[in-house]
């Protein structure tokens, strides 16, 4: 395992006692890339840490802990404007993944940075859902007819969202999982056991169907560049769920959701990465994945995090087929690469130029 | 989201065949360099030879070093580097997986500095960033923001060619807790009629790379003194703010005060991360603004300028 910022995660005060000054360069670049700074300040703050850290790596946690704050700001005032759009209460609206996080409280989403708003609605009220927020001026964002369709037709959420004056981004889903796929994620208990929060018109979902949720997200996906992040999260959220309930509940998540096998997959890398004592619930779920594609998730998370590895690339190349396939299955993914390819071959002479017009268009903060 | 980015997907893919048929998939003729400008260290990764003997005319040897130094600590690891699916063979200027701008190979100068700017700008909330130039004499800083276009880079250059010390042309970056001003030296960015003026007024300065028809027009870039380089640790007190613009249908040179809350509006205004250091940045602000004087200047004559700024600072 070749990442700083899971070695800081894992023991942050060894880290801090044996990191030379090449590993805290390293530290610097990746938790930078994963937005871990602020999270990693928290963490060297909580545990007196502060001190054994150089100071120009200490400016860099602080750059991560304003920008944390201020997100924390936009976060709340953005959630107090939603309020208003579900006031009446007439079917649950969940928020769910890093927005949940925060607004449930938990110690690890300190420092956490996010960049749009999840939120979940029953199926049934999805329609409906989204005529409120429409009619608040959050409107769709400008996308390929393609694109669009896409969503509408085999993904999980309405095309993103954006509201016309704030800018602020919101996700509605109906379901935690692309329709499109052949893995039937439930999301009905996820919702009936939600946790309203008080004096507002929103639930989170329990700690175990976050727990659930976030190992769906993590090891179904398609992309590996927040992969380190997700990681980070998972391992922090474990920690401190299992403080709260026992590790059942977890189970009882997965096996209701039908995410048994993402559960297991998350449950066994933390292991593998983290070094957790994998717990002996975790047995129940061995059945809903096969010994190949277990081995098939160690190897593909130890090689992607290795960037040293032989494998390192090619395990990339696997992880976004496997996602892809996950999220689609092969007849729909051979039609979308299709599509896909004659879309951005119809556009590839116009490529460059909408870069450099959306380059020059480019301001200091953009990036964030 | 599932967006399939057909062409990346492709560069990934073709990145783990060569994988397989070799170890490291680095080309050879990639390169990298460092440059030591205090308080930030950037590591740079390029696939344009050209770059480092390029920006040796900009940086002295002490701060642009070839190679890498484990025993440094990097504040930003810059790739700045062709891809072989973008069209029009250009550079890309990255910070990690973030993509700043893509840059042709007659421009890679001026949008290398812009993306040392960006990296700035938009990377670091350890210290309050306000877009200005920031020069020092005896000990005392003048802070001078502008928006583009109103003179201060040339102003600014002036100054230090009278004897000042330049801190930065783009960030004034100003430490929380200790309220001082904490140097950033670069090559000065100088752009369409600023050159003019420079070679009428200091022939005998050289402008170094100069590059036509960048998305700014016309830039070359003026190396800062030796004092500038020499004493780019050393901190400095804020004593004057000016906002400087250049007004050719002015006589000479007028001048206004600027009341402190209006002072501390304008700097807000021009400051890059303002609004993300939240309270700290109000406070820091707040403190800045009682510890200076705040002018703004109009002027045909930049020379009468530099003069009065003197004066304002030789009348304490």
């Amino acid at each position: 395992m070749q990442s700083e910022c899971i070695a800081f995660l894992k023991s942050p005060a060894e880290f801090c006692q044996q990191a030379d000054n090449a590993c805290w360069s390293r530290f610097i670049q990746e938790a930078r890339q994963y937005a871990l700074l602020g999270t990693c300040y928290f963490i060297a703050r909580e545990q007196h840490l502060w001190d054994l850290i150089p100071s120009q790596v200490q400016a860099h946690l602080t750059s991560g802990y304003h920008y944390a704050e201020k997100q924390k700001i936009t976060l709340l005032h953005e959630m107090l404007a939603l309020e208003k759009v579900f006031t009446d209460g007439a079917f649950p609206v969940l928020v769910v993944k890093g927005t949940a996080y925060r607004l449930a409280g938990y110690q690890f989403a300190r420092g956490r940075v996010f960049s749009d708003i999840d939120l979940l609605v029953p199926p049934e009220h999805f329609t409906q859902a989204l005529h409120l927020l429409n009619n608040a001026g959050y409107l769709e964002m400008a996308m390929s007819a393609y694109d669009r369709r896409y969503y509408l037709r085999w993904s999980h959420q309405s095309p993103p969202l954006m509201h016309f004056l704030r800018g602020a981004n919101i996700d509605l889903h109906h379901h935690i999982f692309p329709v499109a796929s052949r893995e039937d994620i439930r999301v009905e208990s996820m919702i009936s056991t939600a946790l309203p929060l008080k004096n507002s018109a929103f639930s989170t979902p329990a700690p175990a169907y976050l727990f659930m949720h976030a190992a769906v997200h993590l090891f179904y996906q398609d992309e590996t560049h927040k992969l380190i992040k997700d990681l980070c999260d998972l391992y922090q959220m474990y920690l401190e769920i299992i403080k709260q309930e026992p590790v059942q509940q977890i189970i009882d998540a997965a096996q209701a959701s039908q995410a048994q096998a993402a559960v297991l997959y998350a449950l066994q890398s933390l292991q593998l990465i983290f070094g957790i004592r994998l717990p002996e619930e975790a047995a129940q779920l061995l059945p809903f994945a096969s010994r190949y594609r277990q081995w098939q998730m160690r190897f593909l998370l130890s090689h992607l995090l290795d960037k040293t590895s032989f494998w390192h690339r090619p395990a990339h190349l696997a992880w976004v087929i496997r996602g892809h396939l996950l999220k689609m299955g092969p007849f729909t993914l051979l039609y979308h690469a299709v599509a896909k390819t004659l879309e951005q071959l119809k556009d590839r002479r116009t490529l460059g130029r909408k870069q450099r017009e959306l380059d020059a268009q480019s301001r200091p903060g953009d990036a964030h | 989201m599932v967006q399939l980015r057909l062409l990346e997907t492709a560069e990934v893919g073709v990145s783990a065949l060569l994988a397989l048929c070799k170890k490291s998939s680095e080309a050879p003729m990639n390169q990298s360099f460092s440059l030591d400008l205090a308080p930030f260290k950037f590591l740079v990764h390029t696939s344009a030879p050209e770059l480092f003997q390029r920006l040796s005319e900009l940086y002295p040897p002490s701060v642009l070093r070839s190679g890498q130094n484990d025993d440094l600590i990097y504040d930003f690891e810059i790739h700045f580097k062709r891809r072989f699916w973008q069209p029009g063979g250009s550079l890309a200027f990255r910070l990690g997986q973030q993509h700043f701008r893509f840059a042709d190979a007659d421009q890679i100068v001026p949008v290398f500095e812009w993306g040392l700017n960006w990296c700035v700008a938009t990377y670091q909330s350890r210290y309050l960033c306000i877009h200005a130039a920031v020069l020092e004499k005896d000990g005392m800083a003048v802070i001078l923001p502008a928006p583009p276009g109103s003179g201060k880079s040339t102003l600014c250059a002036m100054m230090m060619l009278h004897g000042w010390r330049l801190l930065s042309d783009e960030h004034c970056m100003i430490d929380p807790a200790s309220g001082d001003i904490v140097p950033c030296v670069r090559p000065l960015s100088l752009k369409n009629n600023s050159l003019s003026v420079m070679a009428a007024l200091y022939p005998q300065i050289p402008l170094r790379q100069r590059t036509e028809n960048t998305p700014k027009g016309t830039m070359a870039y003026l190396a800062p003194s030796e004092l500038s380089w020499a004493s780019r640790t050393v901190t400095a007190k804020p004593r004057l703010v000016i906002f400087p613009k250049y007004n050719a249908a002015v006589d000479g040179l007028t001048g206004s005060i600027f009341p402190p809350s209006a002072l501390f509006m304008q700097l807000a205004l021009n400051c890059f991360n303002y609004s993300v250091m939240g309270e700290t940045g109000f406070e820091t602000l707040r403190a800045l603004v009682q510890q200076v004087e705040g002018f703004s200047f109009e002027y045909n004559n930049g020379t009468l300028a530099v003069q009065q700024i003197e004066a304002l600072l030789n009348a304490e």
